[in-house]
C-alpha cells in the first residue's frame, strides 16, 4: 500500500503528464463540442423543418440528410470511424496528430447523434405554439430563431450536456491513434506500462469531469427552465 | 366585420374524398358576437384553421374588412394577419417569455421598439386585468388568467376581428364565464367582430348575438340567436333549451307535447292560461327557462291527460301565443 501511495506521488507520468494530458482532453472536447453545437443545431432544426408535414416539409431534404448522411454516420463505430478519417483529418489541418486534429473526427462523429438529439427537442414544442406563431404573422425563419428554439432551449441544453459527456468518452479513444489526453495516458501508463495508480488517476479525473460537466448542465436547464 | 364565403376544405385520399367543410357561409360585423356550435368531428378546427389561414382551404374566400386572405400569400399574408387576432383553447403561450414578452411578440414582428412595445404590452394587460402580472412567466398562471394573456396578446395589433377557437373549453364554469364577460367587454370598447367556434351552449347564451351550428362540414342553420331559440323544433332551439329525457308515459295516461313559448316581461306563460282555461294542471315532465336577448324562452315536456283532446289544447296553446305540437313519441302514440 505504501508502494502505491510512493508511487503515486512520484511517478513522472503523474506529476509531469497528467496537466498536459488533461489539457489536451479539455481542448478536444472543447473544440469538438463547440464545432458540434455550430453545425449540429442548424442540421438538427432542418430535420426537424424538412419532415412531412414540417415548417417547410421538403422529403429529398430530409431523406438526404436524416436518412442517408446522419444515419449513416450514426452507424459506424467511433473506432473505425476516426481511423478511416485520417486522410480528411490531414487534409483539412493538415496532420492528423494531436488534439486539434482529434476534433475534426470527434466532431464529425457527434454532430449527427447532437442533430438527433435537436430534431427531438423540438419535436416536444407544443405544435400550437406554432400554430400562434404563424397567425401573428411570423416567417418561418421568425417561427425557428424566435419560437422553436426558445421554446425548446432547456431540452437543448440538456442534449449539449449529454453530447460533452459523450465526447469525454469518445475523446479517450480518439487520444489512441494521436489524440494525445487522458485516453492516451491511461493506455501507454496505465495498460501498457503496467502502472494501476496511472490508471486510477485519470478514471477519477474523467470521473468529476463528467460530473461537473453534467452538474453545471442541470444547473443551467435549471436557469432556462420557465415551464 | 369578417364574411367568409363558400369556404370549402377537402382532403383528397388515395380512394376517397373527406369533405371536411362543405361550402361555410357566414359574415360577422363590428361589434357583435357570433357563435358556430359543433359537436367533435363536425369540422370545428377545420374551420378555424381554415379561417386563420394556417390550413388553405381548398376553395372560399376569407374578407377581413374587404380584404380577402386567401388571394394573398407570404408577406402580405402575414401582414393581413394582424388584422385577425386568434383566440386559443390552450392560450398556447410561449413559456419562455414573460407575459409581457408574450404580449410584445406580435408587436415584435410589427418592427416597434422595444420602449413602444413596453407600454402597449402594458396597456393591453391593463385590458385584461393583469397590469401586475407582466414580469411572470406563463407557468406561473392560472388557466384563466393564461387565457386573459393569450387575449391580450390576440388584441396587440389592434385587429378589427377575434377569432376564439374553444376559448373557455379548459377552464372551469365560473372562470369560463370572466373570459367569456371580458370578450363581451372587448367586442363593446374595441368595436371587434368577434366569432368564436365552440361546443359549449352555455357560451352561445352568455355572449353571442347570433348563431351557426355546424354539422359535417356545414353550417345547417343558422341567424340571430333569439330568432333561432324561438323556431320551434330547430336543432339550435333544442340544444340551446336542453330537456332532459323523460321516460315514455303509459299511452293510456295521455300524449306528450312540447310547448316553446317566448314570454316577455310581465306576461302568463301560455301554458299557466291554457291549464287554467280546461281546468286542469297539466304535468310538466321536464322544462327550461332561459333568459335570452330580454325574452324568456319557456319550453317544456308537458303530458296532456287522456280525458283532453290534445288537438284542441295544442290550438288553444297556439292561441296565447306559444308553439306547440306532439313530441315524436306523441305523435307515434296518436298515429
Amino acid at each position: 500500500m505504501n508502494d502505491f501511495w510512493n508511487d503515486l506521488v512520484s511517478n513522472p507520468a503523474i506529476t509531469e503528464a497528467l496537466w498536459p494530458a488533461l489539457g489536451e482532453t479539455l481542448q478536444m472536447v472543447g473544440l469538438a463540442g463547440l464545432a458540434t453545437v455550430l453545425f449540429g443545431l442548424p442540421l438538427g432544426v432542418v430535420l426537424f423543418v424538412t419532415q412531412p408535414g414540417g415548417l417547410a416539409a421538403n422529403r429529398t431534404v430530409n431523406v438526404l440528410l436524416g436518412g442517408v448522411l446522419v444515419n449513416i454516420t450514426r452507424s459506424i463505430p467511433y473506432a473505425i470511424l476516426m481511423v478511416s478519417l485520417i486522410p480528411f483529418t490531414r487534409w483539412i489541418v493538415g496532420t492528423s496528430i494531436g488534439p486539434i486534429a482529434a476534433s475534426v473526427s470527434l466532431t464529425i462523429a457527434s454532430v449527427p447523434f447532437f442533430a438527433r438529439l435537436v430534431e427531438t427537442s423540438l419535436r416536444e414544442v407544443h405544435p400550437g405554439k406554432v400554430d400562434a406563431a404563424h397567425a401573428m404573422g411570423s416567417t418561418r425563419a421568425q417561427t425557428v430563431t424566435k419560437v422553436l428554439v426558445p421554446e425548446a432551449l432547456p431540452s437543448l441544453v440538456a442534449s449539449i450536456t449529454t453530447t460533452v459527456v459523450a465526447l469525454i468518452g469518445y475523446s479517450a479513444m480518439a487520444g489512441l491513434i494521436g489524440g494525445g489526453g487522458l485516453g492516451r495516458l491511461a493506455y501507454n501508463y496505465g495498460y501498457q506500462r503496467f502502472q494501476p495508480e496511472v490508471m486510477l488517476v485519470v478514471l477519477v479525473i474523467l470521473v468529476a469531469l463528467v460530473q461537473l460537466v453534467q452538474l453545471v448542465g442541470d444547473a443551467v436547464v435549471r436557469r432556462v427552465d420557465h415551464r | 366585420m369578417i364574411t367568409v364565403t363558400d369556404l370549402k376544405k377537402v382532403y383528397r385520399q388515395p380512394n376517397r374524398e373527406i369533405r371536411a367543410l362543405d361550402g361555410v357561409t357566414l359574415s360577422v360585423p363590428a361589434d357583435s358576437v357570433h357563435g358556430v356550435i359543433g359537436q367533435s368531428g363536425a369540422g370545428k378546427s377545420t374551420l378555424v384553421r381554415a379561417i386563420a389561414l394556417l390550413d388553405r382551404p381548398t376553395s372560399g374566400t376569407v374578407e377581413i374588412n374587404g380584404v380577402d386572405l386567401t388571394a394573398v400569400r407570404s408577406a402580405p399574408l402575414r401582414k393581413a394577419r394582424r388584422r385577425l387576432g386568434l383566440v386559443f383553447q390552450q392560450a398556447n403561450l410561449f413559456d419562455s417569455r414573460t407575459i409581457a414578452g408574450n404580449v410584445a411578440y406580435p408587436l415584435e414582428l410589427a418592427g416597434l421598439g422595444g420602449a413602444e412595445r413596453a407600454a402597449k404590452a402594458q396597456e393591453l394587460l391593463g385590458l385584461v386585468g393583469l397590469g401586475d402580472s407582466g414580469a411572470a412567466y406563463p407557468a406561473q398562471l392560472s388557466g384563466g388568467q393564461r387565457q386573459r394573456v393569450g387575449i391580450a396578446r390576440a388584441l396587440a395589433t389592434d385587429p378589427d376581428v377575434l377569432l376564439c377557437d374553444e376559448p373557455t373549453s379548459a377552464l372551469d364554469p365560473a372562470t369560463t364565464g370572466e373570459i367569456l364577460d371580458l370578450i363581451a367587454a372587448l367586442k363593446a370598447r374595441l368595436g371587434l367582430a368577434v366569432l368564436i367556434i365552440t361546443h359549449e351552449m352555455s357560451v352561445v347564451k352568455r355572449i353571442c348575438d347570433s348563431v351557426s351550428l355546424l354539422e359535417a362540414g356545414r353550417l345547417v342553420e343558422s341567424g340571430p340567436l333569439v330568432e333561432v331559440v324561438g323556431r320551434f323544433g330547430s336543432r339550435l332551439s333544442e340544444l340551446l333549451l336542453a330537456l332532459p329525457p323523460t321516460p315514455e308515459p303509459d299511452s293510456a295516461a295521455g300524449v306528450t307535447v312540447e310547448v316553446l313559448d317566448a314570454v316577455s316581461a310581465g306576461a302568463v306563460p301560455a301554458l299557466a292560461t291554457v291549464g287554467r282555461q280546461f281546468g286542469v294542471d297539466l304535468p310538466v315532465l321536464a322544462g327550461t327557462v332561459e333568459s335570452l336577448g330580454g325574452v324568456a324562452f319557456h319550453r317544456q315536456r308537458v303530458l296532456v291527460p287522456s280525458a283532453l283532446a290534445v288537438d284542441e289544447v295544442l290550438a288553444a296553446l297556439r292561441r296565447h301565443g306559444a308553439q306547440a305540437g306532439r313530441t315524436a313519441s306523441g305523435a307515434e302514440a296518436a298515429a
